[in-house]
């Protein structure tokens, strides 16, 4: 009997060795895991945490393998420099690195890597990779980038008032403790010939939910409140007779919260609607996603009005620089709301949902690293859809009305006019 | 060469008539329940918990008895062989993912048994092999704002991808008891166990991260003997 219980048990482990076992697959959420001590490792563990963690796999034409293939010797390299004591330096990092990330999908995706050894010919030490921004800037109606164009958006709004016939114009700098980034609004009442009015908001990012909720705000947070409030308030309360349209410009919008939805659609819808589809990853196969996880947003009472019932036109404008929220506001609006109506130019293509950090123990993705602490930091978001399954990451919204600026500092005007001409002709 | 060779022939044929004194064909349906569990390498995934779960499978069964105490037994079965996802890192408690699938499987296997002329016992030994059919998933998820988080129940089919490998195979043994109950009529139960030798997953180049299914199946069925 014995002799047969051996023999069985010899059989199992041989079988059982059939069996092969994983490559190491870091976790990464798992801080402690993260030391490598050459740059070829670092790139290992980089390509390692990509391939686990980046959500966009099926809709990102870059062949991973082929990646790791073709740079890995070439970081083997960089290691066999530096242990001859020769420096490496960050512009050879920075070519490399922007040669194997820097044409990914993900437009949120930013990479930013230390030099482990750093050279005393660099100026920084430090290499950032930006894949959206490395497409958008190659796109034939790139101008300026956000920051420029915000710069000029100022001063365009600064100058309305003697452009146009506008009743009310106020506008706010509010510093937003929560996002730590200032937040600019114009609110216009612009006056037609008919004397109908058009409310008119602008917004250099999505930040109207920790504004309006906010209890303990400075001055430019209780203005910039109060400069919401009196563009809800006028699109609410403003006779139908006297009521044009809306307008809602996200030129140069940087993004910022999906909450905010609840003031852009829930005022303006008497039932539940799903306005978006996200997915996570759900385990370390590049193609092991979760199901799509419908977003609803329900009616909101405060400001409500049925903008559907009333026919109320409802003009989004957009361009190359509305990014992440900027743009997925007038996605949504667009998708949901049948007065809209986007006029301007395809926008940045970032669409995907941002997680905080801590939300990696849920979805696998979303920003990892710390650049601090770990010589490396991966921004990158979960993936987004919209209902009925169209994927615009990497794309952007295509404007109802494509309609391009032409020149560097300024030329918002033909745009804005072209939202008011919509209203008045609807 | 050739005189060898008929020599060989002859003796099997010699064999096989003396067995055929015994042969017979019996053929019957069985089904009952099944318990399925993944073998998976932890290798720097800490985060992730599978667990098992229990399903049902229904097929048909055939064998070929050559002598009183050996036979090969070839099922057809339709087999549930699904496993849970929990993230034991996770602080939303509801969001997991039940992964169930079905398979098509083949199993073969030596059926040696023994006992007396109406109630004998069984000891089998084979491998399988097996296709994957459908794979659903049931769960909840959930979408997260700033301010809020929203959870959804979902339960639909999975699409298969590259990543899905369908086909497996294994080996399969396990013990069973079976009963005459009439002349030609015996009832049947068995425990098997389904161990997979192919990962249902194919991994990558680089990185590879093979899974492998484990299933315990406890079948009540019926045969008839021609």
């Amino acid at each position: 009997m014995k002799k047969y219980i051996l023999v069985l048990t010899l059989i199992a482990l041989v079988f059982s060795g059939c069996r092969k076992e994983a490559d190491y697959h870091p976790y990464i959420g798992e801080n402690g895991a993260l030391a490598y001590d050459s740059y070829a490792g670092q790139f290992e563990y980089l390509w390692k945490c990509i391939s686990t963690g980046y959500v966009f796999w099926d809709v990102d034409n870059t062949d991973w393998d082929a990646v790791y293939n073709q740079y890995m010797p070439q970081f083997k390299a960089l290691d066999e420099k530096h242990a001859a004591g020769q420096d490496v330096t960050i512009a050879e990092l920075d070519a490399l690195y922007q040669g194997a990330l820097g044409g990914m999908t993900d437009h949120h995706m930013t990479i930013v890597l230390r030099n482990i050894f750093p050279s005393a010919n660099d100026i920084n030490s430090f290499v950032i990779v930006r894949p959206g921004a490395n497409e958008v800037a190659q796109r034939d109606y790139y101008i300026e980038s956000i920051g420029e164009e915000q710069i000029n958006m100022f001063a365009f709004l600064g100058n309305i008032e003697s452009q146009y016939n506008i009743a009310v114009h106020e506008s706010a700098t509010a510093f937003v403790d929560e996002i730590g980034a200032t937040i600019i609004y114009h609110y216009c009442l612009f006056t037609l010939p008919d004397g109908r009015k058009i409310p008119y908001l602008w917004q250099s990012a999505a930040a109207m939910t920790p504004i309006m909720r906010s209890t303990n705000g400075d001055k430019g947070v209780r203005e910039a409140a109060a400069l919401i409030k009196h563009w809800l308030t006028a699109i609410k309360e403003t006779p139908r007779n006297q009521l044009a349209g809306i307008i809602l410009d996200n030129r140069a919008n940087s993004g910022g919260y999906q909450d905010d939805l609840d003031y852009l659609i829930g005022s303006f819808i008497n039932e539940k609607k799903e306005i978006l589809r996200t997915r996570y990853k759900e385990g370390p196969g590049r193609l092991e996603h979760s199901v799509w996880t419908p977003y609803y947003i329900y009616p909101q009472s405060q400001y409500h009005r049925d903008i559907t019932a009333e026919n109320i036109p409802y003009v989004i404008i957009c361009d190359i620089n509305s990014i992440s929220m900027g743009e997925i506001e007038p996605m949504t609006i667009k998708a949901v709301l049948p007065t809209s109506y986007v006029i301007g130019e395809r926008t940045y293509g970032a669409t995907g949902p941002l997680q905080p950090v801590a939300s990696i123990n849920l979805n696998y993705g979303g920003p990892f690293g710390n650049y601090n602490t770990m010589n490396h930091y991966i921004y990158t978001s979960t993936f987004e859809a919209q209902v009925g399954g169209k994927v615009l990451e990497g794309i952007g919204l295509i404007p109802d009305q494509l309609m391009l600026r032409k020149n560097y500092n300024g030329d918002f005007k033909p745009q804005l006019d072209a939202a008011i001409q919509y209203i008045q002709a609807h | 060469m050739y005189k060898k060779t008929l020599r060989v022939l002859i003796v099997v044929l010699l064999c096989w008539t003396a067995l055929e004194a015994n042969a017979q064909w019996s053929l019957g349906l069985r089904g009952g329940w099944t318990y399925n569990n993944v073998t998976r390498s932890n290798s720097g995934r800490i985060d992730e918990t599978f667990s098992s779960q229990s399903g049902f499978e229904a097929g048909l069964q055939a064998s070929y008895s050559f002598t009183q105490w050996f036979a090969l037994r070839a099922d057809l079965c339709y087999m549930q062989r699904s496993h849970r996802m929990d993230r034991n890192l996770n602080y939303l408690e509801p969001v997991f993912t039940k992964y169930c699938n079905s398979y098509l499987m083949l199993p073969v296997m030596a059926d040696f048994s023994f006992g007396g002329e109406k109630l004998r016992g069984h000891a089998l030994l084979g491998g399988y092999a097996g296709y994957w059919l459908q794979a659903r998933v049931k769960g909840q998820t959930y979408w997260m704002t700033d301010y809020y988080v929203y959870f959804n129940d979902f339960d639909e089919n999975r699409e298969f991808n590259k990543e899905d490998r369908r086909f497996t195979a294994g080996l399969v043994g396990g013990v069973g008891l079976s009963y005459d109950i009439a002349a030609h009529w015996s009832l049947n139960l068995d425990a098997l166990y389904y161990y997979d030798l192919v990962s249902f997953r194919k991994g990558y180049e680089h990185l590879s991260d093979p899974r492998y299914l484990n299933t315990l199946t406890v079948n009540l069925g019926v045969s008839y003997k021609f």
